[in-house]
């Protein structure tokens, strides 16, 4: 899903955005919400190939949309688009805006 | 000209440089580092006037490029694949650290080094300037796109930069070449400074701060993002449109290959048979006439009319690359590679395998993980390269009527074509599936893409990609072809009796043909398509030269066209089990090669050709024995 239908995405998830407690994972991130990447990222196996990428704590990470069959999961950082399977985004903690 | 330069030292203990001059050396190496897709083959080929492949995707470079640059021969300018961080995850990052570290084996470590930025993405770029100054070569920054960083409404301070990073720092367009003197300036001055060390190098966590510290004081705003690449990707990323949207795309490049190529390819043939029959009665020995007609130009011409079907495959591929789509493409069928074990950077090389399967074994160095490689590696002989084009057509044309439905949109030939393709393809992937749930090792690299901004192909780069291919499909007609053509032409007519040539069928080339044609018989093939199967192991290309040798020796067929001498010798079912071979069979001695070559091992190369063509006998065979009961 990409850009244009994040208003029903959005409701879906509407009654669970009130009630998240922070931080929550990347890929819980709504199309266009904006999160920073957590401290925890450190830890995970990968960290250096996904720093690379932009993946590091205190990055401002947006979700721009996604493939069409909703994974991989597409991510604008540090001013470019990277797309990342979910698999993956699960493991990444990001800190997001109280609503 | 040599240049003199004065090397001066820094001391690392403060991250300060000391500006000692030390030694005297000259520039011969410079080393051209970047990271992936920031246009570093697009300056590389500016400064050296060569053509090295550029594209709109990262990991287009996976292997160093050593080219002179223009008007100095002295200086040697090294290429480098796009690489990220200090620490290399895939085999085209660690290739650039080996060349940097001067470490790789037969190349001269760089005395100078050409860090290349992207101006519209500066923060992420800026975290590679830390590991490469720390290399304390003279280097000098590059900051490419100056033209986006403008038309985007983006602004930088060069002289600020320049303060702050301790090197020289230069804002150019490599695709314009705007700016460029100050490469030249860079290599004339004499003397050098090694560049001052950041002060903190090791991890992003601390780089990427001090990155931001660096873009505040150059005043660096960040252009303005393209509407047009998200409106795109609105589209091309929908969940009905993409998917539709490359289907629709496919099967465009399926009928343009085959209607409009094949139109081309007919008047090719028509005008090389005009001018066959204009030299040949001028050569009066029969002999020398056979070998010129028969040998020579129906082995020769018969490969050569393929050229423009080939060269539109190419046309499309490269706009797919230029285009930026390619990415997206990756992204769309990364489920289903997910479904196989692989993931969608698989994807790319997979499609590059359309066009030849040599390039796009060296491209699964972007893949990342050892595991994906191999399995990527060994499945990309099924994907339809360019070289079994001739054969498909040929046999197509041959046997395939020519229907069409929906109003003329989609014919019955084009679509034989795209199943061929799409048989190629299921035989990957379940091969994939097969390997990784087998004898490969499970890998945990996680799948990131990044995903460039579209843009519109440049006319330059395509007319570069389609002359390069012409060139190498015109060699591969000039050297193997002809030369399988002139020994089937030998074989075909001798041994020579009382002055006269031998028949066909009592040629040396049909005893060893009757020999090997018992093995051929469940495939539904005669000794004369066995004996085109052999040379096709030499080149794919190669079989179409033998039959057009062949068929155009025997008298029956000598006014008729190959694709009607074929017809008399082969049925649909025959003609169907032969496709099915070609379509499974490995039967490329450069693949094999490449395949020896990239996994430093003969046991991969030997296992893949013993399972393809054990696979293409057997598929060839049940399709022949079915069919035959069908129809």
């Amino acid at each position: 899903m990409f850009f244009g239908s994040k208003r029903m995405e959005m409701a879906k998830r509407g009654a669970r955005e009130e009630t998240t407690l922070l931080p929550a994972s990347l890929c819980d991130l709504c199309p266009d919400e904006t999160g920073v990447v957590e401290e925890t990222l450190w830890r995970t196996e990968h960290a250096a190939l996904l720093e690379s990428y932009g993946f590091y704590p205190g990055c401002p990470v947006t979700r721009v949309g996604s493939a069409p069959q909703g994974d991989p999961v597409i991510y604008r950082l540090e001013g470019r688009l990277v797309a990342v399977r979910k698999e993956t985004a699960a493991k990444i903690t990001v800190r997001r805006a109280k609503k | 000209m040599t240049r003199q330069i004065s090397v001066i030292e820094t001391d690392e203990s403060t991250g300060h440089s000391g500006r000692k001059p030390v030694r005297s050396s000259s520039i011969r190496n410079v080393a051209l580092v970047g990271q992936p897709n920031c246009g570093k083959s697009t300056l590389f080929n500016r400064l050296t006037g060569l053509r090295q492949k550029i594209a709109n995707y990262p990991g287009v470079t996976v292997e160093y490029r050593v080219g002179q640059l223009s008007g100095d021969r002295t200086v040697s300018l090294i290429d480098l694949p796009g690489i990220r961080c200090l620490e290399p995850h895939s085999e085209d990052e660690q290739i650039a650290w080996k060349v940097l570290r001067g470490e790789m084996p037969g190349v001269e470590k760089p005395d100078a080094i050409f860090l290349l930025l992207d101006a519209t993405n500066l923060g992420a770029q800026l975290a590679l300037t830390a590991p490469i100054l720390a290399l304390g070569r003279p280097t000098l920054i590059l900051v490419n796109l100056a033209d986006a960083l403008h038309n985007g409404g983006g602004s930088l301070d060069v002289e600020q930069l320049e303060a702050s990073l301790g090197a020289p720092v230069a804002l150019i367009s490599a695709k314009k070449g705007t700016n460029l003197k100050k490469i030249y300036e860079f290599l004339d001055k004499r003397q050098h400074s090694a560049p001052a060390l950041p002060p903190i190098l090791q991890t992003a966590k601390h780089s990427r701060p001090w990155a931001r510290k660096v873009m505040e004081r150059a005043k660096y705003r960040v252009p303005r993002e393209s509407i047009w690449s998200q409106r795109l990707d609105s589209f091309f990323l929908h969940p009905l449109w993409g998917p539709l949207f490359l289907l629709a795309a496919m099967e465009l490049v399926f009928q343009s290959v085959f209607g409009v190529g094949q139109l081309l390819a007919n008047d090719i043939d028509r005008g090389l048979r005009f001018i066959a029959e204009r030299i040949s009665p001028e050569i009066g020995n029969p002999i020398l006439r056979s070998l010129f007609a028969d040998g020579l130009w129906k082995g020769v011409g018969s490969v050569l009319v393929f050229l423009p079907p080939i060269l539109l495959l190419f046309l499309f591929l490269g706009v797919l690359e230029d285009s930026g789509y390619l990415a997206r493409a990756a992204v769309i069928s990364d489920r289903t590679m997910a479904h196989t074990g692989l993931n969608g950077k698989a994807f790319i090389p997979l499609l590059a395998g359309y066009g030849c399967a040599v390039p796009a074994i060296m491209a699964t160095r972007v893949v990342g993980s050892r595991r994906d490689r191999f399995a990527t590696m060994f499945v990309i002989p099924f994907m339809t390269c360019s070289a079994r084009l001739p054969v498909y057509t040929l046999l197509i044309a041959a046997f395939i009527p020519s229907k069409s439905f929906l109003w003329g949109l989609i014919g019955l030939q084009a679509c034989t074509l795209l199943g061929l393709y799409a048989l190629g393809f299921l035989a990957a992937v379940t091969t994939a599936k097969v390997l990784n749930s087998t004898i490969l090792e499970k890998s945990k690299l996680p799948f990131l893409l990044e995903l460039p901004e579209y843009r519109l192909p440049s006319l330059k780069t395509l007319t570069l990609l389609l002359v390069e291919r012409a060139r190498i499909f015109l060699t591969q007609v000039g050297t193997v072809v002809l030369a399988v053509s002139l020994t089937i032409w030998v074989l075909i007519h001798l041994p020579i009796h009382q002055g006269h040539m031998a028949p066909v069928e009592q040629s040396w080339l049909a005893y060893v043909g009757h020999h090997i044609e018992p093995a051929l018989r469940p495939m539904g093939f005669n000794w004369k398509i066995g004996m085109g199967l052999v040379t096709s192991f030499v080149a794919r290309e190669a079989m179409v030269g033998t039959l057009g040798t062949m068929y155009g020796a025997q008298p029956t067929a000598n006014s008729s066209g190959l694709a009607s001498a074929l017809r008399q010798d082969l049925t649909l079912p025959n003609t169907i089990a032969l496709l099915v071979f070609f379509a499974l069979a490995m039967q490329c001695t450069s693949t094999f090669a490449a395949m020896r070559r990239e996994t430093n091992s003969w046991k991969w190369p030997v296992l893949q050709f013993a399972y393809m063509s054990g696979l293409a006998y057997t598929a060839a065979w049940i399709a022949n024995q079915v069919l035959s009961t069908w129809l």
